[in-house]
């Protein structure tokens, strides 16, 4: 992979599972499409649930290849120049929908183990963040003794500890109240402003309030 | 790695580990014992001094009332070039070497505290193959014309000596070593002429109960002090290619009339040691494999119980390298740890038996310890590389 990826291209990516029964993409703006995600540029991801939005997000993080067609990175493959470890380092973020947290750490440190990769984020960005999004006073805290939205906001601080050409978000506030979620739009359209990365987010139904560029049916 | 090592221990189970450190010990120790015991025994079997030395027989013809009667009209009973010929043919025979004798006068003296005691005494020879001491070791070797001739006696003697006289009459025991160090002379005469040699005592056989001279020596003195005819030889000694003498050995050797000196407890001890050795090496094997394998299946337990911590790091962005690193710092540190333990005990505790060894079954230089050291880092690898791979495999996936 280059030095940047300015492009995300999907061509007619359709995961395997929908192969056989073809009515399961109808209507999709993305399976069995040609279509970009472009640095810079924030896009929100709609559909029902069970139509794939986080085999996408799996797909095109790397983690899945259960799909036929081809997902191209500023016309290179996933791994063209770069290990996979490397892409999930410098150029791609996710927040997974199932968090993928470590419940036997504390908060700071599902934190730590995430920057001591990328060594983004000093331990003063990272109690801001922590501060901003409302969960600075469980810092210490084990991950498997928060609720659902406490811990979506500590996969969400973890994500920003990320330097990122995209940044995937799988459904990043359902589970969060919309004042915690406007807080949390605000911090990525910050990132989004100041690195230019672009944003992927799905959505069920409860979206993150950023500007997107663009609304796709999936 | 702090973190991941917080992470991925929560759970490693201690008493797994205790019980791969507790066999894996003891395996490793037994295969040190065994590799290192496997040196010293063919070490011993080279320095062929004493009991484990080749399978080696002597044979002489047998005495009786009818020989002395023989004797005294001069007839001796010896054995013949063919006989010789026909046991140096026989399946499983390495060599046939036999005894000469001194066929002159021979008398030896020694100097203690201005005083001289001498004696008559008698000499031997077989040729230098078969003499069971390290020959290229010791001085060994010289011709009438030498001023210096070295004697090996039977350690018989000096137990003789030490067990038997000294304690009877209440004198001094000596030792192997400072029996060496006595500098004495022999006289030899006959056929008109006479010489003194210097000498000293250079082994002892366990094996030649005679006094050896080097065969060079014993042939040219013969020569030169005695009448020049020697008769055949009355004893032989036999070696066996791979160990024991054969079946068809012993039965040509009755047939010839030949009575094998008694041999047969060491061949038999040969066997035991070699078998103990052996089994020592399979047992410690068995032992290491059991303990590796055992460490080898709880690692693959620990890493399939942190199966989803893997999947998430390798999600987050680890490399399957940095995850299946806190499992290799256990797996270094418990295969350094049996290891160092195994070839520490071993260091300390072999010597101990190996000097209990030389006393029994006589002199050899043991191999150095700095093999148990080596094969325990090679052990050590070993563990550490077969770990490597299974982290690896799973890790990966």
């Amino acid at each position: 992979m280059a030095g940047r990826i300015d492009r995300i291209e999907l061509r007619g990516v359709v995961p395997r599972v929908f192969e056989d029964d073809r009515s399961q993409i109808e209507g999709s703006e993305i399976w069995g499409k040609e279509i970009d995600f472009e640095r810079g540029r924030a896009y929100l991801v709609r559909s029902d649930s069970g139509r794939g939005k986080s085999s996408l997000c799996s797909f095109v993080y790397g983690t899945r290849t259960d799909y036929s067609g081809r997902i191209e990175y500023s016309g290179e493959g996933y791994t063209g120049r770069e290990s996979a470890e490397e892409v999930r380092r410098r150029h791609i973020g996710m927040m997974f929908q199932e968090l993928r947290l470590f419940g036997d750490l504390t908060v700071v440190e599902n934190i730590e183990v995430k920057n001591q990769l990328t060594k983004m984020r000093s331990r003063r960005e990272i109690e801001e963040m922590l501060e901003r999004v409302g969960i600075a006073e469980k810092r210490d805290t084990e991950c498997r003794k928060l609720s659902v939205g406490q811990q979506q906001r500590v996969a969400f601080v973890r994500l920003l500890c990320q330097p990122a050409d995209f940044l995937l978000l799988d459904e990043p506030v359902s589970h969060i109240d919309d004042g915690r979620g406007r807080d949390m739009a605000a911090m990525i359209e910050e990132r989004r402003r100041r690195d230019g990365v672009g944003v992927v987010v799905t959505s069920i139904g409860r979206d993150m309030p950023i500007e997107y560029d663009r609304e796709i049916q999936l | 790695m702090k973190l991941l090592i917080k992470l991925l221990r929560q759970n490693a189970s201690t008493w797994q580990l205790i019980v791969f450190f507790v066999a894996g010990t003891i395996g490793v120790m037994m295969l040190l014992v065994g590799m290192q015991a496997m040196r010293d025994y063919g070490r011993a079997e080279k320095a062929a001094d004493g009991l484990l030395g080749p399978g080696t027989i002597v044979v002489s013809k047998p005495v009786s009332s009818l020989t002395t009667i023989g004797n005294l009209i001069g007839v001796r009973p010896s054995f013949s070039e063919k006989d010789i010929e026909k046991i140096a043919s026989t399946e499983g025979v390495g060599g046939v070497g036999v005894f000469r004798s001194s066929a002159f006068n021979v008398s030896a003296r020694v100097e203690i505290g201005g005083h001289g005691i001498s004696t008559e005494m008698f000499l031997e020879s077989v040729p230098d193959q078969f003499i069971d001491i390290d020959t290229e070791r010791t001085e060994w070797g010289g011709s009438v014309g030498s001023e210096f001739i070295p004697i090996v006696i039977p350690r018989t003697y000096l137990d003789l000596y030490n067990f038997g006289f000294a304690t009877s009459k209440g004198l001094p025991q000596v030792g192997e070593t400072m029996l060496r160090q006595i500098p004495f002379k022999i006289g030899v005469s006959g056929n008109g002429r006479s010489r003194v040699y210097q000498t000293r005592i250079v082994g002892y056989s366990r094996k030649l109960n005679t006094i050896l001279v080097p065969d060079q020596f014993l042939r040219e003195a013969n020569k030169t002090f005695g009448s020049g005819e020697e008769g055949g030889p009355s004893r032989l000694i036999i070696v066996s290619k791979g160990g024991a003498p054969s079946k068809a050995l012993f039965e040509l050797l009755a047939d010839l009339g030949g009575s094998v000196d008694g041999d047969a407890d060491e061949l038999r001890l040969r066997s035991i040691v070699s078998g103990v050795t052996g089994v020592c090496i399979i047992l410690g094997l068995i032992i290491t494999l059991m303990g590796v394998s055992f460490q080898v299946v709880s690692l693959l337990l620990l890493v399939e119980r942190n199966k989803e911590k893997t999947s998430n790091l390798r999600a987050i962005g680890y490399s399957g390298v940095e995850v299946g690193m806190p499992y290799m710092i256990v797996s270094m540190a418990t295969a350094v740890g049996v290891s160092l333990v195994a070839a520490m005990v071993v260091s300390v505790g072999y010597p101990i038996v190996t000097d209990y060894a030389r006393r029994v079954v006589g002199e050899f230089s043991p191999a150095g310890m700095w093999s148990v050291w080596v094969w325990a880092v090679v052990i050590a690898a070993v563990i550490v590389a077969v770990d490597w791979i299974v982290v690896r495999m799973k890790t990966e996936q």
